[in-house]
């Protein structure tokens, strides 16, 4: 996030996200939003200090002020996954767990203007091989389109406007879109293959749509 | 005298066969140590050196680390050679992974069929705003997220109202 990356599959070493804040133009008004959905390659240790926002965290979301960001959203790590650092790391394997929780500490109180999109949460029942893949995190071809709808939703969501797409195929688009990490504790995830037109899995172990409660 | 006269050649030939043996050897390893004095600090400011700042975060006094927020104090991670394990977190020098013939790359996708295609992204380093109406969203993420571009979910950015 704020050290230099490693280098990714795509052949090149990408900038942190630290340098990429530092590039963005600035914020042109309080309507624009940053997402920083990022930190699978880093670890707990530096990662924060509560009530100091003197590390990690504290330095991206510096730079953000820097940049004029009046909304910026924090989208939680999967904790449920089996993701092995770069080889360089000490550590095989980070708690992304507890780099949530930090996120969630500092979020109110340090950094108002922080909002956290919990992806941990929405996809807590998407250990399915059909969403992710083996590691965890990375995203297979619904997963990639749950989360793209997902940001959708949110997006939405902070403008009081409808949601991009019904939660399932004949369903009303909400006229106010709800908050989708807070809706999908009652109604799992939204039908992706049915609503975007996607193949249907071939494995027939999707979680299946949680009763309303 | 004769005899004398030799070995004091003898004598002289032979400093000056250690001199200049021991010469480039001295020399070489003044090199060296100069090398080792200053590489740290290249490493440190090198652009391109992609895990090198890591590794020498590693060696440091773990001040930050007794500073962490992640209480039990067993969460810390301390980087000490001898250490095999701490608190049921692997250190590097342990290899949790199965003998090398049962390996698997647990974070390739390629390892799955199908396989997924990589495309470069062209621009990389320039990100893209996204448009919502008047709201304009940009997204730093890493490979976790980059199927919304491989697979092209980048569809459902665009809201059914929006543009994109």
């Amino acid at each position: 996030m704020v050290r230099r990356s490693c280098q990714g599959r795509e052949g090149y070493v990408p900038y942190s996200a630290l340098r990429q804040i530092e590039r963005l133009d600035e914020a042109r008004n309080h309507r624009d939003v940053l997402v920083i959905a990022t930190g699978y390659n880093d670890w707990e240790g530096r990662f924060a200090s509560t009530g100091r926002g003197s590390d990690d965290l504290g330095a991206l979301m510096s730079a953000a002020r820097e940049k004029s960001f009046k909304n910026v959203v924090w989208v939680t790590l999967r904790s449920d996954s089996r993701y092995r650092l770069p080889k360089d790391s000490p550590l095989w394997y980070a708690d992304y767990g507890a780099m949530n929780e930090a996120v969630r500490s500092e979020s109110s109180d340090l950094f108002p203007e922080l909002t956290i999109w919990d992806l941990d949460v929405y996809t807590d029942i998407a250990s399915s091989k059909e969403f992710f893949y083996r590691d965890g995190v990375h995203e297979r071809r619904l997963g990639s389109w749950l989360v793209a709808d997902w940001i959708s939703r949110h997006v939405a969501s902070l403008d009081g406007r409808p949601c991009p797409q019904p939660w399932a195929p004949g369903l009303d688009t909400n006229e106010s879109c709800p908050n989708p990490d807070l809706l999908s504790r009652t109604l799992g995830f939204p039908d992706i293959a049915a609503i975007y037109g996607l193949p249907s899995p071939l494995d027939a172990d999707l979680p299946p749509l949680r009763s309303p409660v | 005298m004769r005899s004398f006269r030799r070995r004091g050649l003898t004598s002289w030939v032979e400093k000056q066969s250690v001199r200049v043996f021991l010469t480039p050897l001295i020399v070489g390893i003044a090199i060296t140590t100069l090398a080792l004095k200053v590489s740290p600090w290249q490493e440190v400011s090198g652009f391109n050196d992609e895990h090198s700042v890591d590794a020498i975060d590693i060696s440091e006094p773990s001040t930050e680390r007794v500073a962490s927020p992640f209480a039990p104090s067993n969460r810390l991670m301390f980087f000490n050679q001898n250490d095999e394990q701490v608190a049921g977190k692997m250190l590097r020098e342990v290899d949790p992974r199965p003998p090398e013939a049962d390996r698997k790359r647990v974070n390739e996708p390629g390892t799955r069929k199908p396989e997924p295609k990589f495309p470069s992204h062209e621009d990389h380093e320039n990100l893209e705003w996204i448009t919502y109406g008047e709201r304009r969203v940009v997204i730093i993420s890493d490979s976790a997220m980059a199927g919304v571009r491989w697979y092209g979910a980048t569809d459902a950015l665009v809201g059914a109202d929006y543009e994109l």
